[in-house]
């Protein structure tokens, strides 16, 4: 199994790394792209950089036939709306969709598969742009924290970076994946969390 | 009756910014001040023990907030000013090339996977 994951220059840390931790537990290779044709990817808040695989613009679009599954993953918020109306971005989605494979954003990057959300469910970050593109396009806002409407995967925000690549796994490899009506993340008690993990490091 | 003393648009100014602008610090600016007026690359400061620590950090507070070209060193419980040009510039970390398999790749995966939320 391979997934395409696609990421903004100046990327968001949590999502990417936390994304292809997920992936390759569940033996599932992948290959990063992003705008940037030098394939260097600068993490949105340090100094951190990363070498991928290559560039969306020298991504040939016969090889999605290798990929089961896209991952689009947001970033410096000026890119990622970019990615929103990035028409090479616009046909590798549209082709994924077509080739009945699975389609994953997460937070501002869920306005970039909007061309084949028409009817179905969504969860994304509410910004009044996205609600109004994802509107126009025929999705359907969940209200929801994490949602799965079919092979389409969405998620609101980095928090649930880590169900949403686990449901975006267990979908690629073939099991049930089940969506909780109730599921909600309960953002104090993961703040909670992380300060008894940290106090404990201590 | 008390006095009004009217401010200039200048003293304005600096009460507005907060107070630093007024401040200078009774015992940092000195320092600093005869240091980098001093034409020393490095000076050691006349000030031994825990008390280095605690100036040092006064110091280096001071610096941060005026913006002053110097670093604040303390070995071996001695207080040291050195020059902010005398310390090479950093090298921008290697990128993690996450395009050939390696333990470090692995590693960084396995590690940076976890991140905590602030």
């Amino acid at each position: 199994m391979k997934a395409l994951i696609i990421v903004s220059t100046l990327y968001n840390a949590r999502e990417l790394w936390g994304t292809m931790k997920i992936l390759k537990n569940n033996d599932i290779d992948f290959e990063v792209i992003s705008l940037n044709k030098n394939c260097i990817i600068q993490d949105e808040e340090g100094p951190e950089t990363i070498k991928i695989h290559g560039s969306v613009d020298d991504f040939i679009l016969r090889t999605i036939e290798d990929f089961d599954a896209l991952f689009i993953i947001s970033g410096a918020l000026k890119e990622t709306m970019d990615h929103w109306h990035h028409k090479k971005i616009r046909r590798i989605v549209n082709r994924f969709n077509e080739q009945e494979k699975v389609i994953a954003a997460i937070c501002c990057s869920v306005p970039t598969i909007r061309y084949v959300c028409k009817g179905k469910k969504v969860a994304f970050f509410p910004l009044a742009e996205s609600r109004a593109l994802l509107k126009d396009a025929g999705a359907v806002d969940s209200k929801m924290s994490l949602m799965i409407d079919g092979r389409i995967i969405t998620a609101e925000t980095q928090i649930a970076t880590k169900p949403w690549a686990q449901m975006a796994a267990d979908v690629i490899n073939g099991k049930e994946v089940e969506l909780k009506q109730d599921f909600a993340f309960d953002v104090d008690d993961l703040i909670l969390e992380a300060r008894i993990r940290r106090r404990r490091k201590r | 009756m008390v006095e009004q003393i009217p401010l200039t648009d200048e003293e304005l100014e600096k009460l507005l910014a907060g107070g630093r602008g007024m401040r200078r610090g009774r015992v940092s600016y000195p320092i600093l001040k005869m240091f980098i007026e001093s034409g020393h690359k490095a000076v050691k400061l006349d000030i031994e023990g825990t008390k280095a620590y605690s100036r040092a950090q006064m110091l280096r507070q001071y610096a941060k907030e005026h913006n002053l070209p110097v670093k604040i060193l303390v070995r071996q419980k001695q207080l040291y000013l050195v020059k902010a040009e005398e310390f090479p510039e950093e090298e921008p970390e290697e990128p993690i090339d996450i395009t050939e398999e390696s333990s470090e790749v692995e590693e960084a995966i396995e590690k940076k996977g976890e991140m905590e939320f602030k």
